[in-house]
């Protein structure tokens, strides 16, 4: 039974998760729940603000209520934009963090990435535009196609290509700057 | 003017964002929150107990009131009740019933019996109904019975041997 879903759409998975069929939820859930937990993850910074988002989005799923339209989007940007704006409404209302410093910012990820350099990178990209910081994430983290990432984030894949070069190029000049100045530290 | 980074550039994010890749690489939502998800789905598929509970109670409430409503459509409150049963009998039919004022209402659901008899002008002015200038006569009537014995309501079907 779970094979057989396997090729399904999204949409389709969704239209029979609806009507009853609770193989359809399970499959939308694998499919879909690793990639938006990460990317919570990746903007937030906090495990607990990933899991929680991640879990509301999927439960405003099975709400009767639910404002998923298919003629005018895909389940997956629909997705995207609810963890999108949950992560956005659960920052603004945590407590503040003690400390800006690059390399501690991460707090509970500092055991995760476990590298200066990295680090440094998640931090710069937690503070990219959101548009810029999600082409990265999706196409240079999630390693999704040009099309999967334009899908998520609803907008032509020239757009995805476009943010993609213009994020690198801050990315990179960031971590220069930051090279530069530890540099200058140590002299 | 902001200087673009050429390709070089670009190196020095590609070693940190490789690890970045791999560090977060099977990172997700632990089992528990499936879990939950799958048994918040099951619990919105089953309508809830409570729920029908309520609904019958509700519906045995509903069914009661309309009864009771419908009750006290029929029998008019005491004072109209009183002038409803001056029966004056140039005008009786022998269609209606006539309620007998202040009889006990019946409970919901209670069986009544129709019996018919004949009665005195005494009777009726007993169960509290008026016949005015009949005294002493006699006539047939049907007598609507409730199951404590009591008269509810009467109709007069013949005034033979009615005396003016």
């Amino acid at each position: 039974m779970f094979e057989r879903l396997m090729d399904a759409t999204d949409e389709e998975l969704f239209r029979r998760m609806k009507s009853g069929d609770r193989v359809a939820l399970e499959r939308l859930y694998e499919r879909r729940e690793p990639g938006l937990f990460r990317y919570a993850l990746h903007v937030s910074g906090d495990r607990t603000i990933a899991e929680e988002t991640t879990h509301e989005a999927f439960l405003a799923l099975l709400q009767p209520g639910v404002r998923f339209d298919p003629e005018r989007g895909c389940l997956e940007g629909y997705l995207y934009g609810m963890v999108r704006n949950l992560v956005r409404v659960a920052m603004r209302t945590r407590p503040a963090e003690p400390s800006r410093e690059p390399a501690t910012d991460s707090g509970v990820l500092h055991g995760l990435i476990g590298d200066e350099r990295a680090e440094a990178l998640h931090h710069a990209i937690r503070e990219l535009p959101a548009a810029y910081r999600d082409a990265v994430i999706l196409c240079d983290l999630e390693e999704r196609s040009y099309e999967d990432a334009a899908k998520a984030m609803e907008c032509p894949v020239g757009t995805v290509r476009s943010r993609l070069h213009r994020a690198r190029s801050m990315l990179a000049a960031k971590l220069q700057g930051l090279r530069m100045a530890a540099a200058g530290e140590v002299r | 003017m902001l200087s673009m980074p050429g390709p070089d550039e670009f190196d020095t994010i590609a070693a940190p964002m490789e690890r970045l890749r791999d560090a977060f690489r099977g990172e997700r939502s632990p089992r528990g929150r499936k879990a939950a998800l799958l048994a918040e789905f099951d619990r919105m598929r089953r309508p809830a107990p409570h729920f029908q509970w309520a609904f019958a109670v509700a519906a045995s409430v509903l069914v009661l009131a309309s009864a009771g409503l419908m009750w006290r459509g029929g029998a008019p409150p005491p004072e109209t009740r009183a002038q409803a049963a001056v029966v004056e009998m140039a005008g009786v039919d022998g269609d209606d019933f006539v309620p007998v004022p202040y009889a006990p209402p019946l409970a919901a659901g209670e069986m009544v019996e129709v019996v018919r008899t004949e009665l005195q002008a005494s009777a009726l002015y007993r169960m509290g109904v008026l016949a005015p200038g009949m005294s002493g006569a006699s006539f047939d009537a049907e007598v609507m019975v409730g199951q404590d014995g009591l008269p509810r309501a009467v109709r007069v079907l013949a005034t033979d041997g009615f005396e003016n």
